[in-house]
């Protein structure tokens, strides 16, 4: 199924969330963005894996953080006042996503869109910024969350 | 083609609800009535009704094959108490009337899936019908049906004043003709008014009254005539086509002659048809004088209630707790009284709406009823089944998770557990093969067990076969009963030399297993060779509130259930124990109980190391006991218990002793800790 919506984005196009994470662009879907926050307190869960900080609490609702540095295999950082928590969502997986800070949101037409060839990678497809010709990273929010 | 008729998908929940409860019902009766080898008015009346409902929600949903079945049985019913006197086979009676209520729940059941076509229940309706013909023989002679001299009626409107003088132009009329197949008519054509109101405005219908107890018949006869206005006639022409069981409809002319009508004897005295129609209409408004006292009310709505109980109760515990108040210092005498008068109501709310979700066991317990009396019949075995506090209540979803174990438990104990009755007898028992099955509470659990008075386990039989199954993990001798009889329950354990329709495949009970387990529950088998066997299932009562300890442990907060501990307190060097291999232990009133360090279990670096500084916790529960050590003791309360996120379902929490996690008043998350979990996997 999230192949699907991938297709149907690559040759839709749409708007997209951008963001910084170990200086590289990446970016969500707008659709699958459900809020952007500060870092919340994280409540530490034994026996997850190193990527996974813990949990917070979102308006009583318990939620899974993922640092997307250890996820991506990145260098550590010390996340500061710029930083952020995007908040995504995929079917019934909801997380917050750890990233450096937060760029723009910007509107893509399937021009700008290259397909990763390669199936259900993390990052699903690549898009040329038409304002700062950067190179984005478009992230599969299932399957960053989820596997 | 959808399956029902559209615009009822909303509809859809309650009839499935209403019919699988009727059904239900209708089996309790069944299974009464055979027993007591008769079968008294008032269950006459119960079973005519139930079939009668059935047939016109059916009906209404456009599912003709179920209302047919229905009916055929109602037919049945009906010559049983028109002629009380009939004879009949009664088992064939009953073998007809459950294999009916079998198929119909078979049919609920497959409802909402597209894939699945409606069942083609003619055979059945086929046997009904040649058991009522036979019937009918063997008492009185029955009147021929009547009714169908009136189909060669031709042209004739069969009712009168269809067309009066001076109508207006602009009224069409149309004649529609149901099927054969259409059970009851006069229900289509409710339907289909109420299709038609949304475009037409329907003048007048004939039958005038299509709530009257005749309008079956009528519509059956004579068919419907719809008088209406409307803007579009294609619309209505193309409502009409795509109504269910519409067999023609056609627009009728004002006859240019105006001829009356053969005046016929008045419908109503017409019905002596096979159809009981006015006795039908007597009986169903009974139940719903006594049923206007309950309400059905959608599972999940109950389930939203719960959530937002539980949440007022935790914002109630951070408001009144708040550091602010405690910290403004001065005189709190009134807030204090308010607060313990707030406190009261939310306890009694949270009871209150515990409540609602409560239903007695025996809802699941009846099923079994039937089970039993199936197998009764197949194996020749004769089995009693008891019951024995069948009131116990539980929650709602408990109640449903129970259906499927208890089937298989019960099938076990009568196909593997129960002997022959040339064994017992040659085994010098004389007491009736009996099955138990009985609920309770213990202390924070529910407590189900089956005990059935068979043959019982022969140990070694079990052992031998866990040997050439390759389930032994240690040596032989080392085994104690209790683990040998729980080999029962082992995947691909099967004592059965034969395998046979009920048993013997060695699946049903590692299944059963596993999914309690998968709600925290246990099944415990215990045996006395030659006496009997009793299966146990344990499963925590689903409070989604309970009273926990809250410890820190590093930077980490935990909190353990209450019910699973004894006590907590300081501990002195003296009574620490380290062994050869490392393992730890305390001495507790003369006995050496393994210490966990949960900073060691969950690998927190900065946990207390030092046993004199930490806090100990003695946790037990049925087969363990041990010392939990945690850093320091924060609080007593009360939290709600949630469910890991989705995204960590994988991760094995649960299993390392992680049974949920909890938001509490100041917004910190607490892990909810399983105790019985942490010793499984630290006590190895």
């Amino acid at each position: 199924m999230a192949e699907e919506v991938k297709q149907d984005f690559s040759q839709t196009g749409g708007q997209i969330l951008t963001f910084i994470s170990d200086e590289k662009v990446y970016a969500f879907k707008i659709t699958d963005v459900t809020d952007i926050i500060e870092i919340p307190e994280i409540t530490f869960i034994p026996r997850t894996p190193d990527y996974i900080p813990g949990v917070i609490n979102l308006r009583g609702k318990v939620v899974p953080v993922i640092d997307l540095r250890r996820k991506l295999g990145s260098p550590d950082f010390e996340y500061d006042a710029k930083s952020c928590m995007i908040l995504v969502e995929s079917g019934v997986y909801q997380a917050g996503v750890l990233v450096d800070r937060v760029n723009d949101v910007e509107n893509v037409i399937p021009a700008q869109i290259a397909q990763n060839p390669v199936k259900d990678s993390t990052e699903s497809c690549f898009i040329t910024s038409s304002a700062t010709k950067d190179r984005i990273s478009l992230l599969n929010t299932r399957k960053l969350i989820k596997d | 083609m959808p399956k029902f008729e559209s615009g009822m998908e909303g509809m859809l929940d309650m009839f499935v609800f209403e019919t699988g409860d009727l059904l239900e019902k209708l089996d309790d009766i069944l299974m009464r009535t055979e027993q007591e080898d008769a079968i008294g008015t008032d269950d006459m009346n119960e079973i005519f009704r139930t079939m009668h409902t059935i047939k016109g929600s059916a009906a209404m949903m456009g599912l003709s094959n179920m209302s047919t079945l229905a009916h055929a049985v109602e037919d049945l019913f009906f010559i049983i108490r028109e002629d009380p006197t009939v004879t009949y086979d009664k088992p064939a009676l009953y073998e007809l009337l459950f294999a009916s209520s079998d198929n119909l729940k078979y049919e609920l059941e497959n409802i909402q899936d597209e894939s699945i076509p409606l069942t083609d229940f003619s055979e059945l309706e086929a046997k009904i019908h040649a058991f009522a013909e036979v019937m009918k023989g063997g008492s009185a002679p029955a009147a021929p049906a009547g009714g169908s001299d009136k189909e060669s009626a031709g042209e004739d409107f069969g009712y009168d004043g269809i067309f009066e003088d001076g109508e207006d132009e602009n009224i069409l009329t149309y004649k529609i003709v149901y099927s054969q197949a259409c059970a009851m008519p006069s229900m289509r054509a409710l339907v289909l008014m109420r299709a038609l109101g949304k475009i037409a405005k329907v003048v007048k219908t004939f039958p005038v009254d299509l709530d009257a107890d005749s309008a079956d018949d009528d519509i059956a006869e004579k068919g419907l005539y719809i008088k209406l206005t409307t803007g579009s006639a294609e619309k209505v022409e193309e409502l009409f086509g795509d109504a269910l069981n519409v067999e023609s409809f056609k627009r009728v002319e004002k006859p240019k002659k105006e001829e009356k009508p053969k005046e016929e004897a008045a419908p109503e005295q017409k019905v002596q048809a096979p159809k009981p129609a006015p006795a039908k209409a007597a009986p169903k408004k009974a139940p719903e004088k006594h049923e206007q006292a309950m309400l059905s009310v959608k599972l999940d709505k109950l389930d939203r209630l719960l959530d937002l109980v539980a949440e007022i109760v935790i914002t109630e515990g951070s408001v009144i707790s708040s550091p602010d108040i405690r910290n403004a210092g001065g005189n709190f005498d009134r807030f204090n009284k308010s607060a313990r008068e707030l406190k009261k109501l939310t306890d009694e709310l949270q009871d209150v709406v515990m409540s609602i979700r409560m239903v007695p066991v025996s809802t699941a317990f009846q099923k079994m009823n039937r089970v039993v009396r199936d197998m009764n019949t197949k194996l020749g075995k004769n089995v009693t089944l008891t019951f024995v506090g069948q009131e116990t209540e539980v929650d709602k979803s408990i109640v449903d998770l129970l259906n499927d174990p208890l089937m298989h438990i019960v099938r076990n104990a009568v196909d593997h557990g129960i002997e022959m009755p040339e064994e017992r007898a040659a085994a010098g028992k004389t007491e009736p093969a009996t099955v138990t099955l009985s609920a309770g509470y213990d202390s924070s659990e529910v407590v189900i067990s089956c005990r059935d008075n068979g043959a019982g386990m022969d140990k070694s039989k079990l052992m031998a076969k866990a040997k050439k199954n390759g389930l032994l993990t240690k040596p032989e001798s080392e085994y104690t009963d209790k683990e040998i009889y729980n080999f029962v329950v082992a995947a691909g354990f099967s004592t059965n030399e034969k395998i046979t329709e009920y048993s013997g495949r060695g699946v049903g009970m590692d299944v059963v297993k596993q999914n309690l387990e998968k709600v925290g529950g246990k099944l415990i088998v215990d045996s006395v060779f030659g006496e009997g066997s009793t299966f146990t299932i344990r499963i925590p009562l689903s409070l989604s509130i309970v009273d926990v300890m809250s410890v820190d442990v590093g930077q980490t907060n935990f909190s353990i259930p209450i019910t699973s501990i004894n006590e907590a307190f300081s501990c002195t060097r003296d009574r620490y124990i380290k062994d050869a291999d490392g393992n730890e232990f305390i001495m507790q009133r003369g006995e050496a109980v393994p210490l966990i360090r949960l900073g060691k279990h969950f690998s927190i670096s900065e946990a207390e190391d030092d046993i004199t500084k930490g806090i100990m916790i003695e946790c037990e529960n049925v087969n363990n006991r041990a010392i939990l050590m945690a850093d320091r003791i924060t609080l007593d309360q009360q939290v709600v218990v949630k469910p890991f996120p989705a995204v960590l379902s994988d991760m094995k929490l649960k299993e390392a002793g992680m049974s949920g996690c909890s938001v509490l008043g100041d917004g910190s998350i607490t892990i909810i800790l399983d105790v019985q979990e942490i010793m499984n996997s630290s006590l190895k």
